[in-house]
């Protein structure tokens, strides 16, 4: 293909911070995001802990202030962090040409702000508290502002990320679950690669940090019951395992296509090396992902990069606290041998689902670039088993990371990232 | 690449030749919503799937039963369009068939919700942790997990053991187009050789009906709703909420033609921009819908006269229909006179995140039939609006290279050539 894909500027808003450099200087430090939850206050509550944005105020990043109010957090967080991308790289409206500049983010189903839909739905409840559609209809419509829908789609992530940044190039929104982020980041790639933009604001964002999100996790089965999260972290891989912690985050890098990066003057922290995809291809009970579709995307990205198992330095895993960490375990030993070095920020910063994969990207490249290997949080010695879980930050010229996603519905995404 | 299969459950009937039969015959699907009472609505019909078999063909599946209705929709489809294509036989290596979807979120339980809201309700705001006990208390933990967006492309992977490239989108009414684009991508980059492509959507349902309503974008023709999609007309009042699926097998040319498929045609370009004007509206000159379409015509090489049909986005709103006249005629200058457009949400109304595969479909029996489906409804012509929309009755024609357009809520534009396959 002849053209090259580097990362140009990055754009974080997470539980470690409020920026880049805050998020990776505070995670390489061991510092942890997990903090008991705000929005749950009774003590034993069964969700006691989640990975929250602290002190974010979207009036402070976001230009268009306006529209501010038609956007769910979730949305907030995408733009915030294309902005902090965009001006990172240096990307102002006049400098780079519209039509080659688009926008490629992960997002998740949003639901509605309780309180809103609450006032709605409580208009529509007969006698015997039943929702009467007819009455919700005449009633209870109502009480929703007419941009309503508007401000929860999916799709509004990159369209508003697009109006703030002035990117008319190519748009979409990638809903592939926990692992839409990375894939959005790996399909933005492609779209360059194939000539068909020049840069592209890549990544994701999400806040699980809702009642109904949250349930739906608690249901089935995927949240932490353990008390000492803020202290001890999610434990990714460890056996003392018991969930993954809710967070919600936003991360966006741009992506450049190589020479143009060159001719714009600015530094290249890493290049996309490799991208691939995979499924489970098998029906389980609880559509986790098995450990072959895992297997497989890191085997067909390590293809795609033209590197072998050796190139890769350490693998930013998927890993979240679940008892399938191990699958993953077993996975990057299959394509790797046993002893790869692996490390996850999810341990600090908890799940952000539709974001995670974008986050523990812009977090891989930023320690590929600073040659700082961030440990995972709370591991405090080496784990038995077929990886070398990194317990304390290394440094080191490193030459080349790989990052895993994989989501509840089977689907699998790696990508390599090289200097 | 070409298309082998191709698979559609939609309002006017749950498969793809019946649909076909229905659009060549100039048919309404559009009728008064039964899923629940929406008397009060503003508008009170839209495209609903009235096959109840279909849907109570999964009820005994342990798993699928959990399924909201959008699922139900995309598997129906992809087992036709897979069935439709033959592949089995050829028993294609998992890891080189892939599947990319436009996929919606699927329909929430309303009458469970109605139950967890009225209990959290203090009169003024939602307890937010009644509101969390009672969820975990009332929900169906599979039903909530299959409403994420990702779920259809996961479960037809798993049906079909596609275990290559995976993924789904959702630009709103762009999503299939934008999915099929993609998936043609993913095999002329040789990551796959054979991509299940399409959609699938239900929004039918009391929030996603009234959240449309209010954006004011659905027509309220609520005493005469077989006339009501009517895109191009002057007396267009908003577009019909639709619900549906439709799905294609995309297979790289050698890959079909080694095991003599049957081939409809090709995907032989994609463009894809951003309006980044206003999440409301669409530019009012439609910039990025002219720039799609000029980057789908330069990605397959084609000047704009070689064009034969227009399948348009139509969706029958007073914004949408006079914007792409407009983008329309920029794009092919005097060639526009000559160009017929028209639009199957007259007919379907909008399947939403299934409607740009849907219409894909349309375009290549269009090509294989030499039957262009009309715009119907068309009765009296907006002054603004003076293209060819081949008004209220089909029409023969050879067509070799047709364009698809498909522009979604938020600004994206997808547009798809689809060319007749050429030996």
């Amino acid at each position: 293909m002849g053209r090259r894909v580097v990362v140009t500027g990055i754009g974080i808003l997470s539980p470690l911070g409020l920026s880049a450099a805050e998020h990776f200087e505070r995670l390489a430090a061991g510092e942890c995001g997990i903090a008991p939850i705000s929005i749950f206050l009774s003590p034993d509550f069964p969700v006691r802990f989640a990975g929250e944005v602290k002190g974010f105020k979207a009036n402070k990043f976001i230009k268009n202030r306006k529209s501010i109010k038609i956007m769910a957090r979730d949305i907030q967080l995408a733009v915030a962090a294309a902005d902090l991308a965009a001006a990172a790289a240096g990307v102002a409206e006049d400098t780079v040409e519209a039509e080659r500049f688009g926008v490629s983010m992960g997002a998740g189903f949003i639901p509605s702000e309780l309180d809103e839909i609450g006032v709605a739905i409580a208009a529509g409840l007969d006698g015997d508290g039943e929702l009467d559609t007819a009455l919700y209809g005449r009633e209870g419509l109502a009480s929703l502002f007419p941009l309503w829908l508007l401000k929860y789609l999916p799709n509004m992530l990159n369209s508003h990320a697009s109006i703030e940044c002035t990117a008319l190039g190519p748009n979409n929104c990638i809903t592939c679950g926990n692992a839409a982020g990375l894939l959005a980041i790996g399909e933005a790639a492609r779209v360059i690669e194939r000539g068909q933009a020049d840069l592209m604001l890549a990544g994701g964002a999400e806040s699980k940090v809702h009642p109904l999100a949250l349930a739906r996790l608690h249901m089935n089965g995927k949240l932490s019951p353990a008390a000492d999260l803020a202290e001890r972290g999610a434990r990714p891989f460890r056996p003392d395992r018991s969930g993954l912690v809710a967070a919600e985050a936003g991360a966006v890098v741009l992506l450049e296509e190589s020479s143009h990066a060159e001719k714009r003057g600015v530094e290249a922290l890493a290049r996309v090396a490799g991208f691939a995809s995979s499924c489970g291809g098998q029906l389980f009970e609880e559509l986790e992902t098995d450990g072959r579709a895992a297997s497989d995307a890191m085997a067909a990205a390590l293809a795609d990069a033209q590197m072998d198992a050796a190139d890769i330095d350490a693998v930013f895993a998927n890993a979240s606290g679940l008892a399938e960490d191990e699958d993953e375990a077993a996975a990057i030993a299959r394509v790797f041998g046993e002893g790869k070095a692996a490390t996850t920020s999810k341990a600090a910063v908890g799940h952000s689902m539709a974001a995670s994969g974008a986050l523990e990207f812009a977090t891989a490249v930023l320690a590929l670039s600073r040659g700082l290997l961030p440990g995972t949080f709370g591991a405090e010695e080496a784990l038995d088993g077929p990886i070398d879980l990194v317990t304390a930050a290394r440094e080191d010229e490193f030459g080349a990371f790989m990052v895993n996603s994989f989501s509840f519905g089977g689907q699998a995404a790696s990508v390599v990232i090289s200097k | 690449m070409v298309v082998t299969g191709v698979g559609a459950v939609t309002p006017m009937a749950s498969n793809a030749p019946d649909t076909w039969k229905g659009l060549t015959e100039g048919r309404s699907a559009v009728d008064y919503t039964t899923l629940f009472d929406a008397s009060t609505f503003p508008s009170t019909f839209s495209g609903q799937v009235r096959d109840e078999a279909l849907i109570d063909r999964f009820a005994g599946d342990p798993v699928l039963s959990h399924a909201g209705r959008n699922v139900k929709f995309a598997l129906t489809a992809a087992d036709e369009a897979w069935a439709d294509s033959g592949i089995a036989e050829a028993a294609p290596q998992p890891h080189r068939v892939g599947v990319y979807l436009g996929a919606g979120e699927g329909p929430p339980d309303w009458v469970t919700s109605g139950r967890i809201f009225g209990s959290a309700w203090t009169g003024e705001e939602i307890d937010k942790e009644k509101f969390f006990r009672r969820a975990v208390e009332l929900l169906d933990k599979h039903r909530e997990l299959f409403q994420e967006p990702n779920m259809p492309a996961g479960l037809v992977a798993a049906r079909f053991n596609a275990r290559g490239p995976n993924m789904s989108c959702l630009t709103a009414c762009a999503a299939s187009s934008q999915a099929i684009g993609e998936a043609s991508m993913i095999i002329r980059r040789g990551d796959a050789d054979v991509m299940i492509a399409g959609g699938a959507h239900s929004m039918l349902h009391p929030f996603g009906l009234g959240g449309f309503n209010l954006l004011t974008a659905l027509s309220r023709r609520n005493d005469d709703p077989r006339r009501a999609s009517r895109p191009f007309d002057r007396d267009r009042d908003g577009f019909i909420l639709s619900e549906g699926a439709a799905m294609l097998i995309l297979e790289d040319l050698d890959h079909a033609v080694a095991r003599g498929a049957g081939i409809y045609g090709e995907i032989a370009g994609y463009g894809t921009t951003g309006d980044a004007y206003r999440v409301t509206d669409m530019h009012p000159e439609g910039r990025s819908a002219r720039a799609a379409m000029r980057m789908a015509l330069a990605d397959a090489g084609l000047p704009p006269e070689k064009i034969d049909y227009v399948n348009a986005h139509g969706t029958s709103t007073a914004v949408n229909d006079r914007v792409e006249t407009v983008a329309i005629k920029d794009v092919f200058g005097d060639y526009a006179r000559k160009l017929p457009v028209s639009s199957i949400k007259s007919m379907l109304g909008h399947l939403i995140a299934g409607a740009g595969a849907m219409e894909a479909i349309a375009c290549l029996l269009a090509i294989r039939d030499g039957v262009i489906p009309p715009t119907i409804n068309y009765e009296n012509p907006d002054p603004e609006l003076d293209l060819d929309y081949v008004p209220n009755e089909p029409r023969s024609a050879r067509l070799d290279y047709c364009m698809s357009n498909s522009f979604g809520f938020g600004g994206q534009n997808v547009v798809l050539i689809i060319a007749r396959h050429l030996l």
